[in-house]
């Protein structure tokens, strides 16, 4: 795969192993063990340690086909699927897709795998150097600040269990959405004023979004939006091939902006029906910063536009809407376009509903989280 | 030396740059003359012209931008410390024929001051300028009061002033040494 040998031409991990980890390189290669490579854009920013490279180095279990420690230490547990597609890690519970692999030769012409997975097995293993030229950045203080308080708590809960009690604190907002999404099947893009050539029924980015509920941890459900948006990319771009004539210039070529792909998301949101958005939007927007979210800047960017997508979802009334025919609704296509249902024009606003955010997403909501959190466990035991 | 920061012999630097401004004043036809224009080779565009990410290298620097076009996820106020979270450089655009999104311009300028590090750099943009007989001051003398990169461009006519504007913020980074604040 051309991808993976690129991949591995840049990948920090990689060549850490080249370099300063030689001789665990050198051991892996002579015992044919199995190597993880984090991919290069998990790990930008980061620096490569010990520890690091030592938990994705894998030796296989003597007893248990498919089952692997680390070099790090024994009691570290990984199975690597049938089908080589997932690596899970036994003590977290979490499924890492393996995204490319490589065979090496070592010195006797013994083959060696190399993996190239989607995330490190632990982010927290990831040390994020500081900027270089001390250019700091806005509005890192709160991050460290959460980050400090936080970590030591969070380490002592699974995901599953924190991820229950956003649900429960959610459920109203969640279940909300659930009805105003069957209320609004049928939504197309076009519904929302966006132009003829982008209005697709994007059903890839849908079933891509689907699995939103699936999913466990906060960084999975974040590739998971990104995924769903390069869906979205990759239908507009497939039918604007399809359909354009080649006599257009290139500034002709319709090309999809950030004003319609907020309301192409609104209706893959509303094909998806996810049960938990609410509650998914919390869970990653507090915690996503323990995982390594560098995957350039475009994860960051797939949040915000998916949460402006939910917040103009739950604080549009589309009751003016007509589903049954594809026209926009009435107001959408006065000239100055100041219908309810399109948000061209609307200015910052601080809605109710914003503030309602606000308030759920100051730092009192985690100390809150963390006092249900206790009591949870408390029953529970 | 930590691993991954050299890239062809350079210093690898990542910037986030900001598309801001007023609803119509042509920040989406910016991020498109980055798509369409000059600069698309190596760039990698992740959802069409919202999210684009592109090399360049200066002064044997190579600087990777990641370029944020803005829209609704503008409107909720709850989502402008995530909007602003590690942005360096904001492109702030104004329509030279209408002064009201002047006023906007000048707004989006103090709110990112005041979230901002004294190190981000601010560029003030009076697009449109194909749609202007004379030249206009407001923005030059309003950029020079606050210490800001000004330039006028239009993202219709040609991108020569709209690559300035984007040259200027990388000077200003290099500058920035020598520069106390905004
Ligand atoms: N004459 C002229 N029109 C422009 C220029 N830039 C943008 N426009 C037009 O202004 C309108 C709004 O542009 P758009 O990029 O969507 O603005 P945004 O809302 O800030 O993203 C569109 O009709 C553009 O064609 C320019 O430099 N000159
Ligand atoms: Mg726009």
């Amino acid at each position: 795969m051309m991808t993976d040998i690129d991949e591995l031409d840049i990948n920090p991990f990689y060549r850490a192993l080249q370099t300063k980890f030689l001789s665990a390189y050198e051991e892996a290669q002579e015992r044919c063990y199995m190597i993880c490579i984090p991919k290069s854009s998990c790990l930008e920013g980061a620096a490569i340690s010990r520890k690091l490279i030592e938990t994705h180095i894998l030796r296989p279990s003597p007893f248990f086909k498919g089952q692997f420690t680390t070099l790090k230490s024994d009691s570290q547990l990984l199975v690597v699927d049938d089908n080589a597609r997932f690596i899970s890690t036994v003590e977290v519970k979490t499924n890492i897709k393996i995204v490319g692999e490589e065979l090496g030769y070592n010195k006797e012409y013994k083959p060696y795998k190399m993996l190239i997975v989607a995330r490190p097995f632990d982010n927290n293993l990831l040390q994020f150097r500081p900027s270089e030229n001390g250019a700091s950045r806005i509005e890192e203080m709160p991050i460290k600040f959460t980050l400090d308080g936080c970590r030591d708590f969070l380490h002592k809960h699974t995901d599953s269990k924190l991820y229950g009690v956003i649900c429960e604190r959610c459920g109203q907002e969640d279940s909300a959405l659930v009805t105003k999404c069957s209320r609004l099947r049928g939504l197309t893009p076009a519904h929302l004023s966006v132009p003829k050539h982008f209005s697709l029924p994007m059903e890839s980015a849908v079933q891509e979004m689907k699995t939103l509920d699936k999913l466990e941890t906060p960084i999975e459900k974040l590739y998971c939006l990104k995924s769903s948006i390069d869906k979205i990319t990759e239908e507009v771009n497939t039918s604007v091939h399809k359909s354009q004539s080649s006599t257009l210039t290139v500034d002709e070529i319709p090309c999809l902006t950030s004003d319609d792909l907020i309301p192409i998301l609104v209706t893959v949101l509303v094909g998806a029906g996810c049960r938990h958005v609410f509650s998914d939007l919390h869970y990653m927007e507090n915690f996503y910063w323990l995982a390594a979210s560098r995957d350039g800047d475009s994860l960051n960017y797939c949040f915000v536009t998916f949460k402006a997508a939910v917040l103009y979802l739950m604080d549009t009334d589309f009751s003016d809407l007509d589903l049954k025919t594809d026209r926009p609704s009435p107001s959408t296509r006065e000239p100055d376009m100041q219908g309810s249902v399109r948000y061209r024009n609307s200015e910052p606003l601080k809605s109710r509903l914003d503030r309602q955010m606000d308030d759920i997403s100051r730092m009192d909501f985690l100390a809150s989280l963390q006092d249900d959190m206790f009591l949870t466990s408390g029953k529970q035991t | 030396m930590p691993a991954g920061a050299m890239s062809g012999g350079g210093e690898l630097q990542n910037v986030k740059l900001m598309l801001l401004g007023d609803q119509g004043v042509g920040k989406s036809s910016i991020a498109l003359r980055f798509v369409r224009g000059e600069f698309t080779e190596n760039s990698g565009a992740t959802a069409g012209a919202a999210f684009l990410t592109q090399a360049m290298r200066v002064s044997g620097q190579t600087i990777k931008f990641d370029i944020w076009d803005t829209s609704g996820q503008l409107r909720y106020h709850c989502l402008a410390a995530m909007n602003y979270r590690g942005a360096q450089a904001a492109v702030v655009v104004y329509d030279i024929t209408n002064m009201e999104t002047f006023t906007r311009a000048v707004d989006w300028i103090r709110e990112l001051k005041q979230l901002a590090n004294s190190q981000n750099v601010i560029v003030l943009v009076g697009n449109k300028a194909d749609m202007a007989a004379e030249k206009r001051t407001k923005g030059q003398s309003f950029a020079e009061e606050n210490n800001l990169i000004f330039t006028e461009a239009s993202a219709k006519t040609g991108i020569t002033n709209v690559s300035k504007s984007r040259h200027s913020t990388q000077t200003a980074r290099s500058k920035r040494k020598t520069r106390k604040g905004f």
